[in-house]
């Protein structure tokens, strides 16, 4: 029998009174349902999550040198006693733009991948632990053949339809090679791994790009036809930190790189903010991400297409940072924090006709603490954001 | 009168204090004292690092000689991050030998805002102060001439916007 544990009482209860005094208006903002209290460290908020096709949500933090898997039957009321991942501790990034992430094998089985940083500052290996019943984990192994103690960080986990698994990151192998020749090497390689096994192995790993920035998340999603999108933020010559999307078909032979956003930031600077992405019904590519644009910074949405994006429209106030988007139909769902000199805010709003007009921002909650960055959960029309934070825990809204 | 003289008091205390190789932990007060113009008297770059960025590096270590050869320029470091044992030694490294700070226990968020309310995480970030109670901020690693526009050394305020 599972143990349940109930998080954060005290703010379970003031919801509890939230919810009965919003229910009585016609846009009333969702409630968490639960604030579960990790052991993670507060600068170490970095959280995976995924809804499964039985409704249960998983979510994985690091706590200490171990990672651990909360799973929660009903959508974050309660949550199981957690799961220690990797019996052997490690070093395991857990920060903002590189999270531990979690996904759903097709054959029931659950993976869990994380970048286990090396000795040496910027280098990492890929890790990838596999579960078959979700309490037990079998022993993590690296992903990749090269071992050289160089950069393989910022991995991201997809999981298609077909079965596939498949892991990408920031690899720097290329730009060691031209450096000891004595080359100029412009950001870092993007590489990537595919099982066929449902994560038990992967076939050695390949390269799909040059030149990504070196230090932001990378957003990946199955396209409508089985294919695997790959949108990073790239530096384009001399020195623009845009964004670059690159179609790996359902063979695995990396398509083009191409430019996807085009607003031209020129820097020579870690800019700390990857892009997020979701591909509706229709094929139309729904993205996020973060640029300076004529001077301005700013939280941008739009569709990605050939050329410039559509429809593209700036989310939030001068201070939003790392979003998230969702797709269902024709409701498009943002989310993304907002610093405010005092407090952070969870922010979401919706767009009911695919993205042309949106609603009204609503806020889900505030902090005075140290924040993850929102993530989305979704399993067909169900939608979850999960909000890490120091003070309150892991606090779950239903969208 | 005795707001300014306040200042100036407090600004050379807390420079007074952060003199030495000692790396001085942040909170928000000196957090807006260093992003406040009217805490300097001479020109005065503040760079925003990391232990993670590799531009801040090579920015810090021209800023150092710029700090070497152009005695009225001060450079002040803040590293974003708790401090750690390695920043003293990479700062070492550098040659970086300006006063050096790096976050204390507040929520990171916090003091970068206290430090520089426009500032969206990138690295590297610096105040450009002239001295003279005017601040500039840009982002991003610059060359050392434009970095001497930006503290109106060469008389030439082109880069200034």
């Amino acid at each position: 029998m599972s143990q349940f544990f109930r998080g954060g009482i005290k703010l379970w209860l003031i919801l509890l009174g939230l919810t009965s005094l919003f229910a009585c208006t016609s846009h009333s903002p969702p409630s968490s349902l639960a604030g579960l209290v990790t052991q993670a460290e507060p600068a170490q908020l970095g959280t995976g999550a995924a809804l499964a096709a039985d409704g249960n949500l998983h979510i994985v933090v690091r706590e200490g040198e171990h990672l651990a898997l909360y799973s929660s039957p009903d959508l974050g009321a309660n949550w199981n006693a957690p799961t220690r991942i990797n019996a052997e501790p490690e070093a395991i990034s857990a920060n903002g733009e590189n999270r531990p992430k979690v996904a759903l094998a097709k054959d029931g089985g659950l993976l869990v991948s994380w970048t286990h940083p090396l000795a040496k500052r910027f280098t990492g290996e890929i890790r990838l632990a596999r579960s078959g019943d979700g309490r037990t984990f079998n022993e993590p192994f690296t992903v990749h053949r090269d071992r050289s103690e160089i950069t393989h960080r910022f991995d991201s986990l997809l999981v298609t339809k077909s079965g596939d698994v498949l892991l990408v990151w920031i690899d720097k192998r290329d730009m060691e090679i031209a450096h000891a020749a004595g080359e100029e090497y412009r950001g870092a390689g993007i590489y990537a791994a595919v099982s066929t096994d449902h994560g038990r192995s992967f076939a050695p790993e390949f390269k799909l790009a040059d030149h990504a920035c070196e230090c932001c998340r990378i957003a990946f999603e199955e396209d409508v036809d089985g294919s695997a999108l790959v949108l990073w933020r790239h530096v384009f010559e001399p020195n623009e930190r845009d964004h670059a999307l690159l179609r790996l078909d359902p063979a695995q032979v990396p398509g083009p790189v191409q430019r996807a956003t085009f607003d031209r930031w020129a820097i020579d600077a870690c800019p700390h903010h990857g892009p997020g992405l979701a591909v509706a019904d229709d094929g139309t590519r729904h993205s996020v991400w973060f640029n300076v644009r004529e001077g301005e910074p700013q939280v941008f949405y739009g569709h990605l297409q050939s050329g410039e994006p559509e429809g593209q429209r700036s989310v939030g106030g001068s201070r939003a940072a790392h979003a998230d988007v969702a797709v269902r139909g024709d409701l498009v769902t943002l989310v993304w924090n907002e610093f405010d000199g005092e407090r952070t805010h969870l922010y979401t709003q919706t767009s009911s006709d695919g993205g042309k007009t949106f609603e009204s921002v609503q806020s889900l909650s505030s902090t005075s603490g140290r924040v993850d960055q929102p993530r989305l959960a979704q399993q067909g029309d169900k939608l979850l954001v999960v909000w890490h934070t120091e003070l309150a825990g892991v606090e779950v809204y239903s969208l | 009168m005795k707001k300014l003289f306040g200042w100036v008091a407090l600004s050379l205390m807390v420079l007074a204090s952060a003199a030495s190789a000692e790396i001085q932990t942040l909170d928000r007060a000196t957090a807006s004292h260093l992003g406040n113009p009217n805490s300097y008297t001479v020109p005065t770059v503040v760079a925003f690092w990391s232990l993670d960025c590799p531009h801040c590096k090579h920015y810090l270590q021209e800023l150092g000689e710029l700090n070497r050869t152009r005695e009225q320029v001060q450079v002040i470091s803040v590293a974003v991050e708790p401090l750690h044992k390695e920043h003293g030694e990479v700062l070492d490294e550098l040659r970086s030998d300006g006063p050096r700070y790096a976050y204390g226990d507040e929520v990171p968020a916090v003091l970068g805002y206290a430090l520089d309310p426009d500032w969206r995480g990138e690295l590297p970030r610096a105040l450009f102060f002239d001295g003279r109670g005017n601040k500039l901020t840009r982002s991003g690693r610059l060359s050392m001439a434009t970095v001497k526009t930006l503290l109106e050394l060469d008389g030439d305020a082109s880069g200034i916007e």
